[in-house]
């Protein structure tokens, strides 16, 4: 039986459970926005602790992804850098905070 | 009276805290704990290491000490960030220049290394700069808090 993975995925990016909404492209997808302190090293004696903004989102919500996109989340706007497309239709999108 | 290695490393700090305008004087002596995107840019000092041989014998034996100070630039920025830390160093450069005896506590303090790293992996790209500076200074071996 196959796993109902595309009706679990409608269920967990709903606004109303785990999702924000994300207006890109002109129009808005939901996804799950992460944005986590991480210690970041660059060779110096300290770490700087930033956040690390990442977006969680069907992969068939963002088909022409590209590096600068821009997505606006909760009101803060961030330039797509990097993502990784897991192969079960979820796509992860770094996202660096615009200035 | 303090030590004249931490009489140098406070008088580098206070210079750069005066003569580099771009970080605000957010200058750090030997800090540990981690800096926030607010933080930044900063700049922090901190000891290395440090080698000392004698120089003269007799009754007054002096000890010649070549002193590794680290100076570490951080900045953050989403364009231009080699720039950016391009800049701060010549200003680090010119203020540690203007002081090359570090107030008379030294011989000399000569940049003798820059290395530079990057990294992405967070909201905003962050770079810091190490410069690595040799101070030489004397001290008899008996009086480690007076420069001679």
């Amino acid at each position: 039986m196959a796993l109902p993975l595309t009706s679990d995925l409608a269920a967990i990016l709903n606004v109303d459970e785990f999702a924000t909404a994300v207006t890109y492209d002109g129009g808005t997808i939901n996804g799950i926005f992460d944005n986590e302190t991480v210690p970041v090293e660059a060779g110096g004696l300290v770490e700087v602790h930033q956040e690390q903004p990442r977006l969680t989102c069907r992969t068939i919500d963002v088909p022409s992804l590209a590096q600068g996109n821009t997505m606006v989340i909760n009101s803060v706007t961030y330039v797509v850098r990097a993502w990784v497309h897991d192969g079960t239709g979820v796509t992860e999108i770094s996202l660096e905070k615009s200035a | 009276m303090a030590h004249v290695r931490k009489q140098i490393r406070d008088r580098i700090a206070s210079v750069l805290a005066s003569g580099v305008t771009s970080v605000s004087s957010r200058v750090y002596t030997s800090r540990v704990y981690p800096m926030t995107s607010a933080d930044l840019p900063a700049i922090t000092v901190y000891i290395g290491s440090e080698q000392s041989s004698l120089i003269t014998i007799g009754t007054s034996k002096k000890l010649s000490r070549r002193l590794a100070i680290n100076i570490d630039i951080y900045a953050r920025s989403t364009s231009g960030l080699d720039d950016s830390i391009d800049a701060i160093a010549v200003e680090v450069e010119e203020a540690i220049a203007g002081d090359f005896t570090v107030n008379g506590l030294a011989k000399e303090a000569i940049l003798s290394a820059t290395n530079i790293e990057y990294s992405g992996e967070a909201e905003q790209p962050v770079g810091i700069a190490r410069l690595s500076y040799d101070v030489l200074y004397h001290t008899t071996v008996a009086d480690p808090s007076t420069a001679n």
